[in-house]
């Protein structure tokens, strides 16, 4: 499957679910659960709270698919709210370090150059393309924040620079992010 | 500048929504954006977009294992924990709820009363305003995939005046008037609870057609219109056309 068959799936499951049909819910979570696990551990970095988080996922889904209004696209709405619901998590447990994944840096590369190197012209893979033209930096700080949750004074200290050149670095890298995707 | 109007700014849209989709924001900043994201649809847009160009990455990335076990034993959890809430309700809770029911009741009694009080002061006090003729709501429609978001036609929503019923007219765009669907179906998002209601079908000829109240109060709740080609509940199969409902004019129930 195409990744805009992938995501059109997404969405019409989700206006399917906003009707509360249960067997749209099972599908959804057949089509998605995994890389939505795998969104949820690269954050908490343990398997067993992230399959908890999925659960907890799933039932918001179910109960605030009408807080979707369509803007975007279904897939994007559901990685946010697994973000936001891994990140949560983390800071309620606030007696333990964040110890996220860390996937080596060649495969943040290799994700990037993919992405990048996509036949297909759809917006959706730009973002590959532009994440390329910002400064490794910048780049690497928004990436972490993004795939690993860092907030911003955890970056500082991973990235051993002040936290103010953290929050230099992102709002910037952001700012040339969005001037290079709409371009 | 009101707060209102400033998170309606493109260029702080823009901020906040890189910022919420980064992850960049304290829980405090968060909560606060997500109650803004309700009552304003430009930073909804936007924040639409940054988490579209973002979820790319997530959709990439190496997937971890997911035995079936695990995976069938997360589903049955989701799956009661869902039915749950639809299972009947404990005497226990019975209870609780005639006594929050009773609550509502006294509350509602009390608005009802004040709201008499001020409605009363409106109609002695209040200097009448001069005959709206311009539309009370508009709608620019784009194709519901396009991710430009390029207006294809206006579905402007006229309040009822001398005597005329409230209506609905659309019009399209020059550069797409060859492409114009000649039937086609009206959906209304509410703005609160994001529920559709169904406004019709368009008549099969002219541009305008006329609404009930209860149609006009659909419209003019509405955060969103969609157009489908059908009149079956709007999905991402079904739905040709969707547009942001702008409020020009404020609302009076005496319309229509």
């Amino acid at each position: 499957m195409t990744d805009n068959n992938w995501s059109t799936e997404v969405d019409a499951l989700l206006y399917q679910i906003q009707s509360q049909d249960k067997l749209a819910l099972k599908k959804l979570y057949d089509l998605t659960a995994q890389k939505l696990l795998g969104l949820i551990i690269r954050i908490v970095n343990d398997r067993h709270e992230a399959e908890d988080i999925l659960q907890e996922v799933f039932v918001k889904i179910w109960q605030q698919s009408n807080h979707y209004s369509g803007s975007g696209s279904a897939w994007g709405w559901v990685c946010v709210m697994s973000r936001n619901s891994a990140i949560d998590r983390l800071r309620r447990l606030k007696n333990r370090a964040h110890e996220s994944t860390d996937e080596a840096p060649e495969l943040l590369n290799q994700l990037l150059e993919d992405i990048s190197h996509e036949d297909s012209f759809t917006q959706n893979h730009w973002i590959g393309r532009c994440l390329e033209t910002l400064k490794p930096q910048p780049r690497q700080a928004i990436v972490l924040s993004y795939v690993n949750g860092y907030s911003h004074g955890e970056l500082s200290e991973k990235m051993a620079v002040p936290l103010g050149t953290v929050k230099a670095w992102i709002r910037r890298g952001l700012q040339e992010l969005k001037q290079c995707l709409v371009a | 500048m009101s707060r209102c109007l400033r998170y309606r700014n493109a260029v702080i849209c823009d901020h906040i929504a890189a910022q919420y989709v980064a992850g960049a924001m304290s829980p405090r900043v968060r909560s606060r954006t997500q109650t803004l994201i309700k009552t304003t649809p430009e930073l909804d847009r936007a924040i639409a977009r940054y988490a579209d160009d973002f979820s790319v990455i997530h959709q990439r990335l190496p997937e971890p294992t997911f035995e079936s076990s695990r995976h069938n034993a997360i589903w049955d959890s989701i799956d009661k924990a869902t039915a749950d809430q639809t299972t009947a309700i404990s005497p226990k809770e019975s209870s609780a709820g005639f006594w929050d029911a009773l609550l509502v009741w006294k509350v509602t009694t009390g608005m009802g009363a004040l709201a008499s009080l001020v409605l009363a002061f409106m109609l002695f006090v209040a200097v009448p305003e001069p005959t709206q003729i311009g539309p009370s709501y508009l709608a620019n429609m784009s194709a519901h995939n396009d991710p430009q978001n390029t207006i294809q036609f206006v579905i402007s929503a006229y309040g009822a005046n001398q005597g005329n019923p409230s209506r609905l007219h659309v019009q399209w765009s020059q550069e797409f008037a060859d492409k114009k669907v000649p039937d086609f179906h009206v959906w209304a998002e509410d703005k609160d609870t994001g529920e559709l209601s169904y406004i019709g079908s368009k008549p099969p000829k002219g541009t305008n057609w006329d609404m009930t109240k209860p149609i006009w109060k659909k419209v003019a709740n509405s955060s969103r219109l969609l157009v489908t080609a059908d009149d079956q509940r709007p999905t991402a199969q079904n739905t040709l056309f969707s547009g942001i409902c702008l409020q020009l004019k404020s609302w009076k129930p005496k319309q229509a």
